[in-house]
């Protein structure tokens, strides 16, 4: 303590306290604490001997898991207290989102709608989390959360009318298909450019901390290519600094299109990056539907008591192709998506749990299936023959209003329409 | 993309149809080899497919066969199969169906159909349907025939075009019926141009015809052997790029010379612009240039001023950047953006845009050599369809000069990038409708641009338009705009007509709206001849 006012005392007369500092620190005393010294770092001492820190030093971040393969709760104390309803419902939102991707990536091949991205793989990540947020909770996702959406109750026709950017789609065919938004479920729409959703996932979180009594956290979910990008990287500084409650929630599922981890970075997952930024962290498996719950829970319950950040990480692997532009088959053996299919499928996980719990109903769920993939084809023809909206459309909310050279511009193009109706696809579109 | 799923059957018996049979050509291989090498084969996948012999004892149907929807059997893929006549005459083969989950196949042959056990099925990435009256370029593939869908009401049936009639034949019920309303199996190309070939090519000597990521891929190719410095590196280069460009580089120069960055494109700007200021021939690759804007600090703060603030001590003049630009169709806000306007508004940079094959290797290869900064913006939608006969050997495009595409007095039309092929097609209809004769130039260099070829021609025809995909506001039509006007201003016989994209974000299903299209240019010509 003295020691500190003796630093302020010198930082005030602009004398350097380290070089001070560092000359009071006898050699022989090389165990000294350094407390005072520095501005910024923990409490630490002093050495007489240059010592590296390698990456092995640290202690591998662990990865909590609630069930094994079987279904079998490893730790009885930790199996969360879902009532059958919600662990239905949980499964059920898995099995939609695997067919709703099933059926609309065929649509995409089939060229009824332009693009598409699958979910596979990734279930468990998506509703795990969602179920253990409040649904007032803020949620800034990167393009494969499918679940989070279809967990809030967005629903089958909100999802294919954007897919095909319909006069339903709320996006206004503005936007490629997948990116979807809503704001009544507290849903900011996605954009295509990766990482930016993260600092402003900060910045709504500072907002929601200033609001008295505050209850709600923000989470925001990209992958392990989107943490390589600078936006990241301010985004933790900005959380840890600025003090932020707002759940990092990072499916790492081990590839960015084709580049695999490997590549991508050399530390211990996205997670190990939080402890630079003096933040928690929490690693998950993401293919347990009941950890990812857990440990959001935990992380949710931990930002909003400290209003500090924290890093959830997600391990999955993405079963899907990045995309319908993509062939994965081009730069990964089809051996390895075998154990992810089979034992470590999330779907087949949680299954096998609600089986040992006598809480699954074989038939009943295959009814389920069935009849929810009848309700996506027939969704699905009926969002296709839906108009696209009024062209006009293009020219609206690129502001709040429509400002004089807008205006222009859409009367010029109607005035063209109208001489060109033959040359415009005019009947696809509401007028 | 817009495919009406409600669609009027109408049978027509017609014993006169023109059949089309002979396929050969397509290459034909075993499931096991496609299998085994799957890369071997990927460009034939995403070009025109590759048949894979099979048959009804097979399990399912192999990865990426082409669906083309749903009958009451279930899932149906196209298929094609040898058929013989009653009276022994080989016909060829023949395109027909194959449902996999009842393990039924057909083809149709004189109106009956014919049930299968062998047969060939496609397999194709990147396969999409679309109407026939879409001006996109159908696949002919090597076969002489279109693959289509024909859609009765919620079932799509696969069959081969009768390009006369636009008919499609599909089998059904046991026989071979034709269906006036189909959809043709294409690529997935932009529909608002039709790309045309260089008359001439660049030098002489061994030509091999190639599309423009074939191009790119020789020049870098050529890049590499020629100079052990050059590296080549972006998101996912290693495996070939997302666009294909850099496809086996890295088998044949090793992984130190063409490698993966992490999700950066800062860092991969910053990192290029290192190894360029130590001598290194850097060519990096943005994926899309819609996310070149984390870059921006580096390309404009750093890569364009770094020789004149060390007052050339240092420079990164060996520094080239790739990035894909431009409408492709179904790109949207974030897969479709031009931005070389806010590159143009950096002094120190080189910007440029090839029209095709030649000049994207050409200008490719003439950035490495060149001693600034240079940022090739290459327009995605012609990377497969775009080909030409590309000369095998080193040559270099001339930057910072424009080309005349074709000769004319009365206007001029100046457009880069995709933009040129629209204005090659709105040239020819302007002579035929209006008899007015356009001079079309390809700006191909955005900075510097070639002030002396456009003004020189705007003298001569008094009349100018300008179109670029980017929104008009601030695009590079404006600059070229003023500086005609100060120019030439005494020739002009009317004000300089800018048709661009309009002043909004690029929108997804709206894009036939917001492109410059050749209807929106042939009207600027109007304007400007009436003016």
């Amino acid at each position: 303590m003295l020691s500190r006012n003796l630093c302020t005392a010198l930082r005030r007369l602009r004398i350097t306290p380290a070089r001070f500092c560092t000359s009071v620190a006898a050699p022989d005393q090389g165990n000294s604490g350094c407390d005072p010294l520095y501005a910024g770092i923990r409490a630490t001492q002093f050495v007489t001997k240059p010592a590296l820190i390698t990456p092995e030093d640290y202690a591998p971040i662990p990865v909590y898991r609630v069930i094994d393969s079987d279904g079998n709760v490893l730790d009885s104390t930790q199996e969360p207290n879902l009532s059958k309803e919600t662990l239905q419902k949980c499964f059920r939102d898995m099995v939609t989102v695997n067919a709703l991707d099933k059926i609309m990536y065929e649509s995409q091949r089939q060229g009824r709608i332009s693009f598409y991205m699958t979910n596979f793989g990734e279930e468990a990540s998506h509703i795990g989390s969602a179920s253990a947020l409040s649904s007032e909770d803020l949620v800034w996702a990167q393009y494969r959360e499918a679940g989070v959406l279809l967990w809030r109750g967005w629903t089958l026709s909100q999802f294919i009318d954007q897919l095909y950017g319909n006069c339903d789609d709320e996006g206004r065919g503005k936007q490629m298909p997948c990116h979807y938004g809503s704001k009544k479920l507290n849903f900011v729409t996605i954009s295509s450019t990766l990482a930016t959703q993260i600092p402003q996932a900060v910045g709504s979180a500072y907002v929601l901390k200033r609001k008295p009594d505050n209850d709600r956290v923000v989470v925001v979910y990209f992958g392990d290519g989107a943490a390589s990008e600078g936006d990241f990287h301010a985004a933790l500084n900005f959380a840890a600094t600025l003090e932020c409650p707002v759940i990092f929630f990072v499916r790492n599922n081990g590839y960015a299109i084709s580049t695999p981890v490997r590549e991508q970075y050399r530390g211990d997952g996205i997670a190990s990056r939080g402890t630079g930024y003096g933040m928690a962290v929490l690693r998950v498996d993401g293919t347990d539907m009941l950890a990812v719950h857990n440990g959001t829970k935990m992380a949710r319950e931990y930002c909003l008591k400290n209003n500090k950040p924290i890093i959830l990480e997600s391990m999955q692997y993405r079963l899907s192709h990045h995309s319908t532009s993509d062939d994965s088959s081009a730069y990964r053996p089809t051996e390895e998506l075998e154990m992810w299919n089979t034992t470590e499928n999330p779907i087949n996980k949680l299954k096998n749990y609600m089986l040992k719990k006598g809480w699954f109903n074989e038939d009943e769920e295959n009814e389920f299936i069935k009849s929810i993939r009848k309700q996506i084809m027939a969704q699905n023809q009926l969002s296709e023959k839906k108009q696209k909206p009024d062209w006009r459309e293009m020219f609206y909310d690129v502001y709040d209003d429509l400002p004089l050279n807008l205006r222009k511009q859409l009367k010029e193009m109607e005035d063209h329409v109208a001489r060109h109706k033959e040359q415009y696809p005019l009947k696809n579109f509401k007028s | 993309m817009k495919l009406i799923a409600v669609l009027l059957l109408t049978v027509i018996i017609c014993a006169a149809v023109k059949r089309v049979n002979s396929v050969e050509g397509s290459q034909v291989v075993r499931i096991e080899d496609l299998k085994a090498n799957w890369k071997a084969y990927s460009d034939a996948l995403n070009d025109d497919g590759v048949w894979v012999s099979w048959n009804t004892s097979n399990k399912g149907v192999p990865s990426n066969a082409v669906n083309a929807g749903f009958e009451r059997a279930g899932p149906c893929f196209v298929i094609r199969a040898d058929h013989t006549t009653g009276d022994g005459k080989s016909v060829g083969k023949i395109i027909g169906k194959y449902f996999p989950l009842k393990k039924l196949s057909y083809v149709g042959y004189d109106r009956v159909q014919y049930a299968k056990t062998s047969f060939e099925i496609l397999v194709q990435t990147n396969n999409v349907w679309a109407d026939p009256s879409d001006s996109r370029q159908p696949i002919a593939g090597t076969d002489n025939y279109l693959i289509c869908r024909s859609m009765e009401s919620e079932l799509h049936s696969p069959g081969r075009l009768e390009r006369s009639s636009n008919n499609c034949f599909v089998t059904q019920n046991g026989k071979e019926r034709f269906l006036s309303i189909t959809v043709v199996r294409q690529t997935r190309n932009v529909s608002h141009f039709t790309y045309q070939p260089d008359d001439k090519a660049p030098i002489e000597g061994e030509k091999q015809k190639m599309n423009m990521f074939t191009a790119i891929n020789n020049a870098m190719d050529i890049a590499l052997a020629k100079d052990e410095s050059t590296i080549l590196f972006g998101e996912d280069v290693a495996f070939g790029g997302v666009f294909r460009c850099s496809l086996n580089l890295k088998n044949k120069y090793g992984g130190e010379r063409v490698f993966n960055t992490p999700l950066c494109e800062q860092g991969i700007a910053g990192f290029a612009i290192g190894a360029a200021t130590m001598g290194a021939k850097a060519i990096c690759e943005i994926q899309f240039a819609d996310y070149i804007f984390p870059a921006f600090d580096q390309i404009v703060n750093e890569a364009a001023k770094y020789r004149y603030r060390s007052g050339n001590l240092f420079d990164c003049g060996s520094l080239t950047i790739r990035a894909p630009c431009g409408a492709v169709g179904h790109g949207a806000l974030y897969h479709s953006q031009s931005p070389e306007a806010y590159f143009a508004h950096t002094p120190g940079l080189k910007i440029v845009v090839p029209r095709g094959p030649n000049m994207a290797k050409g200008l490719l290869l003439a950035c490495l050599n060149d001693k600034n900064p240079c940022i090739v913006l290459e327009p995605k939608t012609l990377y497969r369809s775009a080909i030409e006969d590309v000369p095998l050997g080193y040559y270099e495009s001339t930057l910072g000069k424009a080309d005349i595409l074709r000769v004319g007095g009365d206007v001029t039309l100046i457009g880069w990038g995709t933009q040129v092929h629209v204005l090659r097609e709105v040239a020819e209809y302007a002579k035929k409708k209006l008899n007015v004769n356009c001079e079309v130039i390809d700006l191909v260099s955005i900075l510097p641009w070639d002030v002396e070829t456009v003004c020189h021609s705007v003298k001569k025809t008094g009349r100018c338009l300008i179109a670029h995909e980017a929104p008009i506001t601030n695009g590079f039509g404006a600059e070229l705009a003023a500086t005609i006007q100060e120019e030439c201003f005494l020739h002009l016989e009317a004000p300089i007509t800018r048709v661009c994209g309009w002043d909004t974000p690029f929108p997804h299903v709206f894009e036939t709206f917001y492109l410059p299209d050749k209807y929106r240019c042939l009207e600027g010509i109007k304007k400007l001849i009436n003016y």
